[in-house]
């Protein structure tokens, strides 16, 4: 049985559809790429996924299945419980993603707490293991820092160590490397396919940059104007679809860390 | 623009538009809606009545009608709100173009006595120029007028500044034009739209600065009917005859508020993006 | 803030504090009347010109006015800004004796104000466009466009003339005195910070943080209270800062109808007695407090957020 089956669905904002139709499924350990040009839904999806459409958008028809139930049946509290544990989100600039006025580690030990009934002093611990897990050098400064203090790829890489303090199953990557210079965007994305070799983590990972889609999935969706455009396993998208905007795409393929992947 | 689908499209400003029309209206016409009763000469026979048929707001101790009063009010705060307004709007603005526009040494006198004016508290220097000055409905106007006019300057200059280094400015510059035609051609355009909507939404508060300091005694002096006046007057009458001070505050209250509506209207139209999170 | 930075903002507000000083010297400088004659006026006297023209020599009047003012600077800055005219005493002492009734009597309204404006403007961020965010956006409407003199009459009316709950006359200057004129200063004050309470959370509520706040399922009370809310504070501060301005001239209508023994009182009948020196002094004081307030918010606002702290 897929880990997540996105079943048709459409995203609505009022009365205007801004998704529609749309459907993926995702197998333990799989990595997905979704690409598009900005505006082609491609967040709209993921964000969907963890119920978090922003401005009063909804899905409007549709099922959405993860590990076998509903998540448009969830209540408030399963919700919480589920995001942030069994499913992470990383975003383009996750530094970004936590509060500016307050300390790494504050927010570690608020999101920590939010899961298990522990002590601060046990929380602050545990964020710091879990950086020092994810190779991040210096965890305790880097927990002592305000996220505006470190670098774009230090904090992108704060940010995946959060999402992966509980092993989620499944792990949305918005842009995670846009944001990023190119080395550090090789090192992220290589940090992220680790993860799925070591804990077996099923990913979603939403780009522009096909170069980086290709080189990390098992399975690539091609989204425009709010539709799914084609999709398949990579080797099909990259050689073998007759689809034109496919290959447009493919034509257009930037570099990544110097080489290309395709 | 076809004039249904602008009343759909902006019912709250068109329905306050009218209404700030019938008050302006209300106060032209004065003489002609109070019958014409005079709003100063009384008889003491009629001192001190509550509303009735014939003084649908009472009378005041001279045995003044308060109605027609409320009514010849209107002129005198209308006119000197707008006034005012007119005066800040095109003061503030011209200097903060000026300051946006030559920079350097310019700007550096205007905006520190912007600073200086603004590090005042509002009201405080107002009632102290006023009351300097001697109490007159004109000397309100200039006391207020002192120390409201930075918020202007501070936002044609900010305005100006944004486009002052644009490519077409400097374009239109090293193609030789005069400087006047520059600060009129590009200048002002570029910052009337947003210190009009200011100016719009300033009219109740200026109204309210300009009653206080005629409450207080430093705006129009009696006998002449204006409602901060009234109010000042009517209040050592309270407890015998409260409708002295009710009426004329419900006037000052009913015309900001509808005044304040318009302006915020107005402010939808021309600048719908501010519209958001208000 | 750094430390060159307080000082580059000390320099500034030295030169808005001269500017202060000569604007307030003008204000009686540029007067209409004669400051000798109209003084013994305030004393009920009728002078004969040769004792104005002596007076005028003796008080230094007939000097340049840069003399004059900087006499005048002088004795500011020794704690002597003269002697009332019509009340014969001086300037400081009458100014002390009313500093604090009119400082707690601003506090009382702005304590007030925070009780209500808070949580109604938080609450209207929070339900944004809900039934309960128009009932706030209503009130808050209403609150700005009523005259605040207006308000204390009608509170009068109320609680004083028709239920006869409080007094009056706040002469007395106790808790009982001050409630209704904290009251009528807090009303128009609490509409206005309502509305930049509700737009600070508002802004905070859709910064990205939240976003990520929700996505690790953390609680939404606590984002509210935990982060959204601290961080409103620091623009909110500001805006305190610079409300103390409206409330300063504020208390002057408000002490005047309820009789308050404060500064404004005061200030207004110097106004009306053409008593120059203590209004030069009113001006001059209020004006160094609204600057010191502000000031003092710069700095601590400068000092709560990190980013300020921090940042190169």
């Amino acid at each position: 049985m897929a880990l997540l089956e996105i079943k048709n669905i459409d995203v609505s904002y009022g009365k205007h559809v801004t998704v529609s139709g749309c459907s993926i499924d995702l197998e333990q350990g799989e990595i997905c790429s979704v690409v598009g040009e900005s505006g082609s839904g491609k967040t709209t999806v993921i964000r969907a996924v963890l119920g978090l459409l922003p401005g009063g958008g909804r899905v409007s028809s549709g099922d959405i299945i993860y590990d076998g139930r509903s998540l448009l049946q969830l209540n408030k509290k399963e919700w919480r419980a589920l995001r942030g544990h069994d499913i992470s989100m990383i975003f383009q600039d996750s530094g970004a993603m936590m509060n500016q006025t307050r300390l790494i580690g504050k927010s570690f030990v608020e999101y920590i707490r939010t899961h298990e009934h522990i002590s601060k002093q046990d929380a602050w611990k545990k964020g710091a293991d879990m950086l020092s897990r994810m190779r991040l050098p210096d965890p305790d400064r880097i927990m002592r820092s305000y996220p505006f203090q470190l670098s774009g790829g230090m904090r992108q890489r704060v940010g995946i160590a959060m999402g992966m303090t509980y092993q989620p199953k499944l792990l949305l990557a918005d842009e995670p490397t846009s944001a990023l210079d190119v080395t550090t965007q090789a090192q992220i994305v290589r940090q992220m396919m680790e993860l799925r070799d070591e804990y077996g983590t099923s990913i979603i990972v939403v780009t522009h940059d096909i170069g980086v889609a290709a080189y990390m999935a098992n399975k690539v969706v091609v989204m425009k104007d709010g539709h799914i455009e084609d999709q398949g396993e990579r080797g099909y998208i990259l050689n073998d679809s007759t689809n034109a905007y496919t290959r447009k795409l493919i034509g257009a393929v930037p570099s990544l860390g110097g080489k290309r992947y395709v | 623009m076809e004039k249904k689908s602008f009343i759909r499209k902006y019912p709250v400003f068109v329905v306050f538009a009218v209404l700030a029309l019938l008050i302006i209206l209300m106060a032209i016409f004065a003489p002609q809606l109070s019958g014409g009763v005079s709003p100063i000469k009384g008889s003491l026979k009629e001192s001190i009545k509550p509303p009735s048929a014939e003084h649908p707001f009472g009378t005041d101790k001279m045995g003044r009608d308060i109605f027609v009063r409320v009514l010849y009010g209107a002129r005198i705060s209308l006119s000197s709100t707008f006034i005012l307004v007119a005066v800040i709007f095109v003061i503030g603005t011209f200097l903060g173009i000026l300051a946006g526009y030559f920079g350097g040494i310019v700007d550096a006198i205007i905006m520190r006595l912007a600073d200086m004016m603004i590090a005042f508290p509002g009201l405080v220097l107002a009632i102290a120029v006023a009351g300097i000055l001697g109490a007159s409905t004109q000397n309100a106007i200039i006391a207020i007028a002192v120390v409201s006019w930075p918020k202007y300057a501070r936002l044609a200059r900010s305005l100006v500044m944004k486009i002052r280094h644009t490519d077409f400015v400097a374009a239109a510059m090293v193609t030789g034009s005069k400087t006047p035609y520059m600060l009129w051609k590009y200048m002002l355009p570029n910052t009337i739209t947003t210190l009009v909507i200011t100016a719009a939404t300033d009219i109740g508060g200026m109204m309210m600065e300009l009653a206080a300091l005629s409450f207080l005694g430093f705006g129009a002096q009696p006998p002449n009917p204006e409602w901060g006046s009234m109010l000042n007057e009517g209040r050592n009458f309270m407890q015998s005859a409260p409708w002295l001070m009710i009426y004329p505050g419900l006037a000052i209250f009913v015309t900001v508020v509808v005044f304040n509506m318009l302006g915020d209207g107005l402010r939808d139209i021309l600048d719908p993006r501010s519209n958001e999170g208000r | 803030m750094g430390k060159k930075q307080i000082l580059s903002r000390l320099a500034q507000m030295l030169i808005v504090l001269i500017g202060i000083s000569v604007i307030t010297f003008l204000l009686t400088y540029l007067s209409p009347g004669d400051p000798v004659r109209n003084m013994y006026l305030a004393q009920g006297l009728m002078p004969d010109e040769e004792q104005v023209a002596q007076q005028r020599e003796e008080m230094g009047l007939n000097d340049p006015f840069l003399t004059q003012y900087f006499r005048w600077l002088g004795n500011c800055l020794h704690g002597n800004f003269g002697n009332s005219f019509a009340l014969g005493k001086p300037v400081v002492t009458l100014l002390l004796a009313r500093l604090w009734p009119t400082l707690k009597l601003a506090l009382m309204s702005m304590v007030l104000m925070l009780l209500v404006s808070v949580p109604l403007g938080v609450l209207s961020a929070v339900y944004q466009d809900k039934p309960i965010d128009y009932i706030v956006r209503a009130i808050t409407f209403f609150g700005v466009s009523i005259p605040n003199f207006w308000v204390g009459l009608l509170l009068i009316l109320v609680f004083c003339v028709q239920l006869r709950l409080l007094p009056v006359v706040s002469s007395g200057g106790t808790f009982k005195d001050m409630i209704l004129p904290a009251v009528t200063l807090a009303v128009a004050m609490s509409a206005k910070y309502t509305r930049q309470v509700r737009t600070a959370v508002l802004e905070e509520l859709h910064s990205d943080y939240v976003i990520g706040a929700r996505a690790r399922g953390v609680a939404e009370w606590k984002i509210l209270w935990g982060n959204v809310f601290p961080n409103s504070l620091l623009p909110l501060i500001t805006m305190l800062g610079l409300s103390v301005g409206s409330l300063l001239g504020g208390t002057s209508v408000v002490e005047v109808i309820f009789s308050y023994p404060g500064m404004g009182n005061l200030a207004v009948q110097a106004i009306t007695s053409y008593d120059y020196y203590l209004i030069q002094g009113y001006v001059l004081w209020v004006a160094v407090i609204y600057m010191v307030i502000n000031l003092l918010v710069d700095i601590s606002y400068n000092y709560v957020d990190p980013r300020m702290r921090l940042r190169r």
